[in-house]
């Protein structure tokens, strides 16, 4: 598990790319200890998740908690490439209503 | 009482008392005694006799002729008084016939005078009665002074001689000259019992020597003032032990004699003796408890402790060694030495054990005063008082500080030995099972009771159908066993290649021709090792379909077969390698079918003990095996069966032996590549560890799996399955931590499923999964996830020991070739 950052070119804020193929039981710890500081420091985060081909409830939980995270300090978190079946779970349990989902970094930015 | 005086009594005026009717006559006797006499005067007997008590006077004049009471009855009432009838009582009458004085006198009367009386003559009558009777009263009253001093003299004498004779003492009394007059019965007594012949009353015949043996005359002895101890002896020649007193006195005349009072000392001298003897032996003792104190000194750490647990004294060793001044020590408590090393409860079992009056024996660790620990081996022995409460506390140390480190260095040298041989073990003990091999599928773990298995095995190919096993069990434990059986698996690899290399067809040598070899070269070096092994080879032939054994004394191998419905036991009837040189190993061999499962087994598995000490048994192991074999299970779920069971079984994960399995089971042979549909009626076994990093494994067969179909139908299931494993490894019991699961991949022409068979419990699954959506929970999806992702979910139990989940989803609508 790796992550990607840099700073946001049109907006305040900080773009976070996982890169790994996977977020699930056996790295989401691994994740979220990774995450906290990008989380803590901005206001806005958008997540990258292209590369993710897999994503089980331990990642989804993951990601719900840098949700929170955010939420709790009027931040914003936003995601963006979900893969067809990370989009099917997200789906499955109706997490793409609670979470910003957009397809691009340009369609999340053009929401603000 | 003061005995009377012998002194004449002081004359005192004689009274008279006279009783007449006659006036002239009583101021006669009035006129003729008044100045000499007193006189009393009575007109009457009546009032005579009252006068008369009142007075009692010393003589009594009574006229015979009264009117009312006369002389005569007078007198009767005069004779009748107890004081009054020794007054002398003389008559004065004008009768003087006889027969009136006859009665008179009878009545006690000392005269008689007849009126008229001549003046001068009854005068001197008067005096004589009087003086008569005065003399009379003198000599009664001298007769009872008399008797009394008689009466005392008599008691006194009898006092002396009763203490003479009573006394404990040996009294004599002598003369001047020394002659014996007078002995008591002690003295009797002592020379009858000494059987004199005959008593001698000289004593300057007996002789006196003092306790030093020098002679003492008795004039000396007589001079002495104290009491002189020494031996006398008799004039017979016995002696005896006895302390003289002399004392002189004087008898009539002015004579001397002598008391000589001998005491008997030999008791006394007996007892002096005695206590002699005892302070003697008590000096030794002191003397010898010195020594005792002394060479404990130098040995041990002492010190005494009081009932509060305050030290009152401590040798100097224990100073030395604990490095405190005395001064330090005294009145601290041991608190001062506690080195920490001990729970609580060590020392108040100690305290416990010596405050009850018990001694109490240990190994203490104790730290010095600059912080060191030393160790002792102590004794602490209570002192304890009538009531048996404890006094004090006498604690006696030796430390045993470089033994204890010794101790530790040995158990460290133990502790790499088995480290080491834990290495070797792992290294060159067990074999790898194959997990390519055609036609064959196998699964084997062994566990070791103490880090150091006695228990071998190894696999090898022979050829590209013909697989053998070679499994067995050392006698004997650490680094020795391990290197033993290190040594068989060499040597049978040796013997292996000399084997082949000897034949010219380029044919295998047969199992028992290796057993053999193995045997040949071995069991001479065993015998003289006092070790011995037990064997067993295995050669499965997957083209001819046949397996054949040697079994050298090792458990026998089990075979669960299709056509038979009981576990078939592979006969061993062979010894040991190491128990006779003279052995002849021989061979066995049966035929083999698809499906047949195959189990060997160490005794350390049948011999399984629970806490009620029974064996878990070989038929347990046959049922798992055949249960196993029935439903087509691969033998790594059969052997994850079989541990569970063992456990639930001995409720413990280690054995006292080494247990060891290998399963082996014959399998349809299929073409190399997986996936096709000819092979998809196999299915597939994935041993995956219970770590939630090590699933990459599932996913990606499971892709394989589901190649053929659609994108969504694979991640659904790749999900479900994935989420289900997940399950499976955090809900795992420490106690199976290590054991791994199974996954099973298959297929058939309507679904492909993936089931995950593992030992624990099976899901509690009461309700449908209702999970927060909302957002505010991060868990609480995976059985949702895994329900609304496949088609079926089926929870149950597969075999003994083992819980599962088999997911499965429908295959689409695809064309396959």
């Amino acid at each position: 598990m790796k992550l990607n950052t840099q700073a946001l070119e049109n907006a305040v804020g900080l773009l976070v790319t996982i890169d790994s193929e996977n977020l699930d039981a056996g790295n989401s710890k691994d994740f979220k200890e990774l995450i906290q500081p990008c989380l803590s420091s901005h206001g806005l985060v958008v997540l990258d998740l292209s590369a993710l081909k897999f994503v089980d409830s331990s990642g989804l939980g993951a990601l719900l908690s840098c949700l929170r995270t955010m939420n709790n300090k009027d931040s914003q978190l936003k995601l963006i490439g979900l893969s067809k079946p990370v989009r099917a779970l997200f789906e499955l349990v109706r997490m793409h209503r609670i979470f910003s989902i957009y397809n691009t970094l340009d369609e999340a930015l053009a929401t603000l | 009482m003061p005995p009377p005086a012998l002194v004449d009594e002081e004359r005192v005026t004689a009274t008279i008392l006279v009783v007449d009717d006659t006036k002239t006559n009583r101021l006669l006797c009035l006129a003729l005694f008044q100045g000499e006499y007193r006189v009393l005067l009575a007109s009457s007997g009546r009032e005579g006799l009252e006068l008369a008590q009142r007075e009692t006077p010393d003589l009594i004049l009574l006229d015979i002729m009264m009117p009312g009471m006369d002389g005569y009855e007078t007198a009767r009432y005069l004779q009748r008084d107890p004081e009054l009838c020794k007054v002398p009582v003389v008559f004065i009458t004008a009768l003087s016939d006889n027969e009136s004085q006859v009665k008179g006198l009878e009545l006690g009367a000392v005269d008689f005078i007849t009126k008229p009386f001549n003046a001068t003559i009854l005068r001197h009558r008067v005096g004589n009665i009087l003086e008569r009777e005065r003399m009379r009263q003198v000599a009664v009253r001298r007769e009872l002074v008399l008797k009394q001093a008689l009466a005392i003299q008599q008691a006194l004498s009898n006092t002396l001689d009763s203490a003479f004779n009573a006394t404990t003492d040996y009294l004599a009394i002598t003369d001047a000259d020394l002659r014996i007059i007078r002995s008591n019965r002690k003295v009797e007594k002592i020379i009858a019992y000494l059987n004199a012949e005959k008593f001698d009353d000289q004593l300057s015949n007996y002789s006196f020597r003092s306790l030093k043996g020098v002679p003492i005359d008795w004039p000396t002895l007589i001079e002495q003032r104290e009491s002189v101890d020494g031996h006398l002896t008799l004039p017979s020649g016995h002696s005896f032990p006895v302390s003289v007193a002399v004392r002189q006195f004087q008898v009539d005349q002015g004579l001397t004699q002598y008391l000589f009072s001998f005491t008997d000392i030999s008791s006394r001298l007996n007892l002096e003796k005695a206590q002699q003897m005892a302070n003697e032996h008590l000096f030794e003792m002191v003397h010898e408890l010195t020594t005792f104190k002394r060479a404990l000194d130098a040995h041990a750490l002492v010190n005494i402790t009081d009932r509060q647990g305050r030290i009152t004294y401590a040798n100097e060793r224990f100073c030395t060694v604990s490095g405190y001044s005395l001064e330090e020590v005294l009145g601290n408590t041991h608190q001062i030495i506690k080195s920490g090393l001990h729970p609580a409860a060590f020392y108040a079992d100690m305290w416990a054990t010596i405050s009850g009056g018990k001694i109490w024996s240990g190994e203490i660790a104790n730290r010095k005063r600059d912080g060191e620990i030393y160790w002792v081996d102590s004794t602490i022995v209570p002192w304890v008082d009538d009531q048996g409460n404890p006094y004090q506390y006498v604690a006696i140390r030796k430390e045993i500080t470089q033994r204890i480190k010794a101790e530790q260095q040995v158990a460290q040298a133990r502790q790499r030995e088995l480290e080491t041989g834990s290495a070797i073990q792992q290294q060159l003990l067990f074999g790898h099972a194959p997990h390519d091999f055609p036609g064959l599928a196998a699964s084997s773990f062994t566990e070791a009771s103490q880090g150091i298995d006695g228990d071998f095995y190894t696999y090898t190919r022979l050829g590209p159908a013909v697989l053998e096993v070679l499994t067995g069990d050392v006698m004997g434990k650490g680094v020795t066993a391990a290197l033993v059986g290190a040594g068989v698996k060499s040597t049978y690899r040796k013997v292996l290649a000399e084997l082949m290399a000897e034949r010219r067809d380029g044919q295998m040598p047969s199992p028992e021709q290796i057993i053999n070899a193995i045997h040949r070269d071995l069991t001479p070096e065993l015998i003289r090792l006092d070790v011995f092994v037990t064997l067993a080879l295995y050669r499965i032939d997957r083209d001819a379909m046949t397996i054949t054994w040697v079994n050298a004394g090792h458990t026998p191998g089990l075979l669960a077969t299709t056509d038979q419905p009981y576990v078939i036991e592979l006969s061993a009837n062979n010894l040991p390698l190491g128990v006779l040189e003279s052995e002849q190993y021989q061979q066995h061999m049966r035929p083999l079918m698809i499906q047949d499962s195959i189990l060997l087994y160490s005794d350390g598995i049948s011999e399984s003990m629970n806490p009620q000490g029974e064996f878990y048994g070989v038929e347990r192991i046959a049922h798992i095996l055949k249960a196993g074999q029935q439903k087509g299970m691969s033998p790594t779920i059969v052997l994850q069966s079989l541990r569970t069971d063992i456990l639930d079984h001995a409720r413990s994960s280690q054995g006292s032996d080494d247990r060891t399995v290998i399963i082996l089971k014959v399998r349809p042979l299929r073409g190399l590549q997986r996936g096709t549909i000819r092979d998809r009626r196999e299915p597939e076994y994935l041993e995956l560890p219970r770590q939630l990093k090590g699933l990459d494994i599932l996913r990606q067969r499971i892709a394989v799996l589901a190649q053929d179909q659609p994108a969504e139908a694979l991640h659904a299931l790749e999900l479900a399955a994935f989420e289900a494993a997940t399950n499976v490894i955090r809900h795992t019991p420490e106690i199976l931590a290590d054991t791994p699961f199974t996954a099973v991949l298959a297929r058939n022409e309507r679904e492909m499923s993936v089931e995950l068979i593992y030992a624990g419990q099976p899901f509690q699954r009461d309700k449908p999964p209702n999970p927060d959506f909302s957002g505010e929970s991060e868990g609480g999806f995976g059985l949702y996830i895994i329900e609304n992702s496949v088609d079926h979910v089926t929870y149950g139990n597969s075999l003994i020991g083992l819980a599962s989940i088999r997911m499965s989803k429908r295959l689409a609508d695809t064309d396959t070739p």
